[in-house]
């Protein structure tokens, strides 16, 4: 092992099940532990005080459902008050809470954690993962996010691998990993679809790639659309079984389910290899001894998931509609999440798309391939091959890969709706200033809402936070212009820069993204993990930390 | 990534307020769209600061991006039919930058639906035509944008102008 070396992770933070990838001696190759190269994005409190990450994590959960949060990217960067949180506290078993600045906190044993502590832990079981198996200590990522990710979230992502000890040198949009896995980034202009089918969402995405540029078309989804649902829906078929053998209703029965839900679970996952599965359970109630011997075919299964997997058709009609293309357009269909290894679901997707996706790469961890990939371009090596020996064109030495702003950033107006600043599909960086001038005599600050989206009505956007100027020199009203300067870097994070027009002085402009925290709070959390050698070399073996 | 910066860097840098924006992109004033996105390309590889990643250039880090941003900027309206003529118009009287406010412009909600800047062209130009009840120019024009750009609102205005057209010739 070259100790100079310097390896870049890629990673890929995924809602249900995370990855991480590494370019070594030009080849891309996941990142293993044992046989496990997938970890679940779950963190659980433990009785006696220790943590759980990943695997462990999930088999605590069906012990102790209340202690153990899961799907920490839903809220990661939201405002308390967001309708996808919401949504979320009616869903979820564990405790969910309104914290400062209106961000979200999760309770976890007798404690509460934000979402950027929770996503931190699974990073650094990720890096400490990578450590183990690369035999040296990592520095620096790149980190995926979904193309359509604000500002506030992507920040936060940002903080949570600060936490974890690990630079972030890039965020990339997932989509885009997912193509540079492949190696589109030829001199070859292609449309390519991206099909990302995971546990808990899906998400489709329609790529433009021209001489390295990656140009977001469309992008839509269902937030709460995944393999989980499909497990959900075997549940319920051995839930009705045991009900008919047993004349006992299961769905009163919290631990129960919980272990049949891992089954069902199992029993999906080995349905895309073999027709035919059962299963003996025994003692499904532990103190009644009743056990349920349960079998599924594909033909059952079918039956069973076909609903919920023909809700992913007009998801990607949509999106080609937005992207104002028709299928026979799109040059490439990519596979990414576990749940397009279910061969129904490729069958879907060819039937939409009018032709066989790309399965060469594992749509498992394809997105972390990807992120690794560009990781290695950042810092100077090449990628003659991708992961499982595919050969892939890669990114030449030159390349660099050019994102563009997939959502568009707007201010409120008076009436309530949204003037533009900066439009979407633009090549990051890009800056745009706009005036704001003095409605009232004397006035001393000037408040500026911020949204991203589409919408024309800014209650319809995601609400990022505010911008406030302060310090303006008393004046009559109207006599004041600010210039206020709305700039997008390459990792797709917002600043806001102000300026007293006349004067050329320069103005304090403060944004206050709601749902993050300040740097104050960041700062404060990054020296307490500091002094709990959270982020330093140390050996501290495995996932538990103690409090 | 790079091992130094390319050696006009230097020049770029410190006359950025004097050059315009054919010459940050090395571009002659009569290139048309297609070749001022292949300079731009050709740019951004050689001047992207992702290409200068290393603590070597700790130094020149805001200077890098400085340069790289007004090359994205000099793109955008260079790219943009509408914002290249405003901008040619400026610069006749020296200014080397367009106009913050017109580089901000704010586009209405059917422009917005596009995303190819010729297919916003033709689409207000069609639009200007149907206002002025001229359906047969406004026609041609909606049918010009859709050769662009396959838009909803294109295929719509189109269409109504098409109607028009032919209710206006009264009957036979």
């Amino acid at each position: 092992m070259a100790q100079d070396h310097q390896f870049v992770l890629g990673i890929d933070l995924g809602t249900t099940n995370s990855a991480c990838a590494v370019v070594q001696e030009g080849s891309a190759s996941v990142v293993r532990r044992g046989e496990d190269r997938i970890i679940p994005s779950m963190i659980a409190a433990r009785a006696d005080g220790s943590m759980a990450v990943g695997l462990e994590a999930k088999r605590e959960r069906i012990l102790d459902p209340v202690n153990a949060i899961y799907s920490a990217k839903r809220l990661i960067g939201r405002r308390f008050s967001s309708p996808e949180v919401t949504k979320m506290i009616e869903t979820v078993p564990y405790k969910i809470f309104e914290g400062r600045n209106e961000s979200v906190m999760v309770g976890f044993g007798s404690r509460k954690l934000s979402a950027v502590e929770v996503s931190s832990y699974v990073l650094k079981y990720l890096r400490k993962m990578a450590e183990e198996a690369l035999g040296q200590r990592i520095r620096k990522c790149v980190i995926s996010v979904p193309a359509n990710f604000t500002d506030s979230q992507r920040s936060a992502t940002r903080i949570s691998a600060r936490l974890a000890g690990l630079e972030v040198i890039r965020i990339i949009n997932e989509p885009t990993a997912a193509a540079l896995a492949y190696g589109y980034i030829e001199d070859m202009d292609r449309r390519i679809a991206v099909y990302d089918f995971g546990g808990g969402t899906f998400d489709v995405t329609i790529l433009e790639i021209t001489q390295n540029v990656f140009e977001v078309l469309a992008t839509s989804g269902e937030m709460f659309l995944g393999g989980d649902d499909l497990d959900e829906a075997i549940l319920g078929a051995m839930i009705e079984q045991f009900n008919e053998e047993h004349g006992i209703d299961l769905r009163e029965h919290p631990v129960a389910r919980a272990r049949l839900r891992s089954v069902a679970e199992e029993l999906k996952i080995e349905l895309s290899e073999t027709a035919q599965v059962s299963r003996f359970i025994e003692g499904v109630l532990p103190d009644q001894g009743k056990s349920l011997n349960f079998s599924l075919t594909e033909t059952s299964l079918r039956d069973l998931i076909g609903p919920i997997v023909n809700r992913t058709i007009p998801v990607c009609e949509e999106a080609m509609k937005i992207a104002g293309i028709r299928a026979e357009q799109i040059d490439e269909i990519v596979l990414v999440g576990g749940t397009t290894r279910i061969p129904i679901v490729r069958e879907t997707v060819r039937a939409v798309f009018n032709r066989p996706p790309q399965t060469s790469i594992n749509p498992m961890s394809v997105v972390a391939v990807g992120a690794a990939i560009q990781g290695a371009a950042l810092v100077g090596l090449l990628v003659p091959m991708a992961d499982g020996g595919v050969s892939a064109p890669s990114m030449n030495a030159t390349a660099v890969l050019l994102d563009v702003t997939p959502r568009s950033l707007g201010v409120r107006t008076l009436g309530g709706h949204v003037d533009r600043i900066i439009e979407r599909n633009s090549v990051v960086p890009v800056e745009q200033t706009r005036l704001f001038t003095t409605t009232v005599d004397n006035q001393k600050y000037v408040r500026i809402e911020v949204c991203q989206g589409e919408s024309p009505s800014f209650d319809d956007n995601t609400k990022l936070g505010e911008v406030l100027l302060s310090g303006i020199r008393p004046a009559r009203r109207g006599e004041i212009s600010v210039s206020v300067t709305f700039e997008i870097n390459t990792d797709g994070l917002l600043e806001v820069r102000a300026l007293d027009s006349q004067t050329g002085q320069e103005q304090t402009a403060t944004m206050k993204v709601l749902g993050g925290m300040s740097p104050e709070d960041v700062d404060a959390m990054i020296s307490k993990a500091e002094s709990e050698g959270l982020l330093g070399e140390d050996g501290h073996e495995g996932s538990v930390v103690r409090r | 990534m790079a091992k130094q910066l390319p050696e006009d860097f230097e020049q770029l840098a410190s006359n950025l307020e004097a050059l315009d924006y054919y010459a940050i992109l090395r571009l002659d004033s009569s290139v048309d769209y297609i070749e001022v996105r292949a300079q731009f390309h050709k740019c951004a590889q050689r001047y992207h600061p992702d290409r200068f990643l290393g603590a070597a250039f700790d130094g020149d880090r805001s200077k890098i991006y400085a340069v790289y941003k007004r090359m994205t900027e000099a793109y955008r309206v260079l790219v943009d039919p509408e914002l290249r003529v405003a901008y040619d118009e400026g610069l006749r009287v020296g200014a080397t930058r367009l106009d913050p406010d017109i580089r901000a412009r704010r586009l209405t909600g059917d422009a917005r639906a596009l995303t190819s800047s010729f297919a916003r062209v033709y689409l207000n130009a069609a639009k200007k035509k149907f206002d002025a009840e001229d359906w047969q120019g406004a026609a041609i024009d909606a049918e010009l944008g859709l050769s662009v750009e396959h838009a909803d609102v294109l295929k719509d205005l189109h269409t109504e102008a098409v109607r028009r057209m032919v209710r206006s010739r009264g009957p036979k």
